[in-house]
């Protein structure tokens, strides 16, 4: 009885818990994994990314992708340049907040260009964005011009492999039914052991 | 070691924790072919000291052995050609005798043909054949306890470790197992039994061995404790006042009295250890003369239950 | 005493009687019955009620990930019921009095036991896959069973053993049936999970050593590991079990809780 009433306590202190809990694990995506939307300052610089592409739409984890970005540079004047308030225009590849790669760019005027970056997929559901960013020539901070996102699933490879189940169920049987042998054997060498210390 | 020696305990200990000693030294030894009764009130040790000997328990220290064998270190040779009954067993509801005594016989290595056999016969002896293949979970008490004694003879082993046997058996039951148990008598089987009934003991058994508080306190055989009963007589007084210590000291000083036990503030029973009728005359006349008032005296007849207690009056510790 | 051989094969011999009166148990308590229905039935539910109100996955993959997420529940059900009683049976009934009695080691009985609750499990987990593996053939055809399908059984094969283990560790810890049946089955239902759970979104930490942490593998075979970020309808911030790691805690699980639970029930005495 008393057991039985033990046990339904710690059952309902776990029930209590679920409930309690539930409400994270429905929203665990809101867990501390805000992303923050960079608006580009676009007063001031015509620098856009106008397009993003991918080489393969449909890859498998461990493909090497190609991404491309084109960049528009709409202002009169060539990037790098010593006369211009902006230099050091960058591209820079993210997932997942996690930086993929970054690039320093240079423009002509009046021009696009595609800027290609080898990328090695990783395997699930994600967003890769491309960020366009500068830095200011007097105050050398680093603004945000434009950015690009595109959404694209990767199949993952298949974990593990076939062999290591095989020999680990083997493993668990071979020492569960060789153990029916274990105290015949024990008895074996604790007699002999005891007849040796008679003699 | 003598050959004959069956069952052998040396100094055999079995303490449950650091307060309770269940059994305390124990020592004795059983030969080929005896029936012998093990005797005590409960509490005393005697499940404990069968369940050592049939490998359910481990002893503290000291040792039991069959046939010269460690039953704790080697219970598979030892327990090989033993048959036993402890406590009151659970049998398995959800299967018939018919599968449960197949797979003792399994165990026991009986071939096939020898299961098929015996299953007849001990259930027949035990009165359920009509039962063989209905489910035990139907069976009444008493029925549950034949099957466990028929289990307990399944292999017609040469020993028989039986505790108390007759337990929730009704009267027809408990003299088919005497019948039983006395047979088993004829053929050599060894028969140690555990029991607070001394009736029935006395009935069947060659031989007692006393237990009382863990200790072994007396063993004699059944013969002789009957001649050492003939000798001793048992009479109840009863008194009108109530008595005294100095009273009892009195009546104790009286010669051919052995023991005096108060029953209550007014009653005693005395141990004489003689038979002849002119002392138990005398014995009142000199009780009469202390000054005390009877109002009852009864000699009476005495039987091994009495010896029992006159040894636990006696005796008070161990061998 | 006996050759070491005799010894050993008279050992076996009674390992293997424990194992056929176990399995007779099992039978005679209806619980084959009700646990087999089960890996038939449930199964059969992916089956019919997407033929008469909706269709099928578009692969098999899907199919088999979806019908086999629910075998972890089939693995706690049968492992409750066959090994939840396994030792504490015989001291709460008082059988032991009639079966420690006999001329065997107690090791060999306890270990017939295990195995003879072990058995039954193993066989209801394979009727599951069988059921499906068939279900797949019908509905997509004879080449859509891959080997993603064979290392989930496997997998889950291995699952088994160790969620026996932890069940016949507690059957051997305590004293009553219903008590070691209730809390094996509600460990791996919900207390360990709960554990997993806290450990994964609060703490933030992978619990790799937690028993129905890995469990996750034997549907995680057929799309592969889901990524730190999610794989199709995935939540960013999940841990998934790696491979190795988790067969390797199901081993350790299914050897030490199996050891330990021999020896505890060895070393209890019908007192």
């Amino acid at each position: 009885m008393m057991e039985m009433r033990r046990t339904i306590r710690c059952l309902a202190i776990f029930v209590i818990l679920i409930i309690l809990f539930s409400p994270i694990t429905e929203n665990s995506s809101g867990l501390g994994l805000e992303r923050t939307d960079q608006q580009p300052s676009r007063d001031e610089f015509d620098v856009t990314i106008t397009n993003l592409t991918l080489s393969n739409i449909e890859p498998k984890e461990g493909d090497n992708i190609t991404i491309s970005v084109t960049v528009r540079n709409n202002e009169s004047f060539p990037i790098p340049n010593e006369n211009i308030p902006i230099q050091n225009l960058t591209i820079r590849l993210i997932r997942f907040e996690q930086n993929i790669t970054e690039r320093k760019i240079s423009m002509e005027a009046k021009t696009n260009s595609t800027f290609e970056f080898e990328w090695e997929a990783e395997g699930g559901r994600q967003t890769i964005t491309a960020f366009l960013s500068a830095e200011l020539a007097d105050s050398k901070e680093r603004v945000p011009l434009d950015e690009m996102s595109r959404e694209i699933w990767v199949e993952p490879e298949p974990i593990g492999d076939i062999y290591s189940p095989i020999i680990a169920l083997f493993l668990v049987f071979a020492v569960i039914f060789g153990s029916a042998v274990i105290p015949s054997i024990w008895s074996y060498l604790t007699d002999r052991n005891s007849s040796r210390e008679k003699k | 070691m003598d050959d004959d020696c069956i069952i052998r305990t040396e100094n055999l200990v079995k303490k449950f924790g650091e307060d309770v000693t269940a059994v305390d030294n124990v020592s004795f030894e059983i030969e080929r072919g005896e029936v012998v009764g093990y005797l005590g009130p409960n509490g005393a040790g005697k499940t404990t000291t069968i369940k050592i000997l049939t490998n359910l328990i481990e002893p503290t220290s000291g040792r039991a052995c069959i046939n010269g064998i460690d039953v704790n270190r080697y219970p598979k040779e030892a327990l090989k050609d033993v048959g036993s009954l402890i406590g009151v067993p659970g049998v398995y509801g959800y299967l018939t005798p018919d599968e449960v005594l197949t797979y003792f016989g399994k165990v026991y290595r009986m071939s096939k043909e020898k299961i098929e056999r015996r299953i007849e016969e001990v259930l027949e002896l035990v009165n359920l054949s009509d039962w063989r293949h209905s489910k035990i979970e139907s069976f009444s008490t008493g029925m549950e306890r034949r099957l466990a004694i028929g289990k307990s003879i399944f292999h017609e082993p040469s020993i028989l470790i039986l505790d108390e046997p007759v337990l929730g058996l009704d009267p027809e039951g408990i003299r088919e197992i005497r019948e039983l148990i006395k047979s088993f008598q004829k053929k050599d089987v060894t028969v140690f039994l555990s029991s607070h009934l001394l009736d029935e003991v006395s009935k069947v058994c060659d031989s007692v061995i006393f237990l009382y508080d863990g200790k072994m306190i007396e063993r004699d055989s059944v013969e002789r404790i009957d001649q050492i009963m003939k000798q001793y007589r048992l009479i109840e007084v009863e008194f009108l006042d109530t008595l005294s210590e100095s009273d009892l000291q009195k009546v104790r000083k009286i010669p051919v009295i052995d023991e005096v036990t108060k029953i209550n503030q007014n009653k005693i029973r005395i141990l004489k250890n003689e038979g002849d009728p002119a002392s138990t005359a005398d014995i009142l006349r000199k009780v009469i003369d202390e000054d005390l008032d009877v109002i009852s005296y009864s000699p009476m007849k005495s039987d091994l239950e009495d010896f029992y207690v006159s040894l636990l009056g006696k005796r008070g510790g161990a061998r | 005493m006996k050759p070491i051989r005799e010894d050993i094969l008279e050992d076996m011999k009674n390992t293997c009687l424990t194992v056929s009166f176990e399995l007779k148990k099992h039978f005679r308590m209806k619980r084959m019955v009700i646990s087999f229905a089960l890996a038939i039935g449930l199964p059969l539910i992916f089956y019919i009620v997407p033929r008469i109100w909706a269709s099928f996955p578009d692969t098999a993959e899907e199919f088999a990930r979806l019908n086999l997420s629910f075998v972890n529940l089939l693995i706690i059900i049968s492992g409750s019921l066959f090994a939840g009683d396994a030792v504490v049976g015989e001291y709460e009934e008082k059988t032991g009095l009639l079966l420690f009695s006999t001329p065997q080691r107690h090791t060999t009985i306890f270990i017939g036991k295990y195995i003879g609750a072990l058995v039954p499990t193993l066989a209801v987990v394979s009727i599951y896959y069988l059921t499906t593996s068939l279900e797949i053939i019908g509905i997509y055809g004879t080449g859509e069973i891959t080997s993603e399908f064979f290392k989930s059984f496997l997998i889950a094969l291995i699952y088994t053993s160790s969620a026996v283990s932890l069940i016949f560790f507690f059957s051997s810890v305590l004293k009553r049936k219903i008590t070691s049946t209730l809390l094996g089955f509600f460990s791996l239902m919900m207390i360990l999970p709960i554990v997993s759970s806290v450990l994964q979104f609060i703490v933030d930490v992978e619990p790799w050593y937690i028993l129905t942490y890995t469990e996750g593998l034997i549907t995680d075979v057929f799309v592969g590991a889901p990524p730190i970020g999610g794989g199709p309808g995935g939540q960013p911030g999940l841990f998934s079990p790696d491979f190795y790691v988790g067969i390797s805690v199901m081993i350790i699980y299914t050897l030490v809780l199996f050891f330990l639970g021999v020896f505890i029930a060895t070393r209890r005495r019908m007192e």
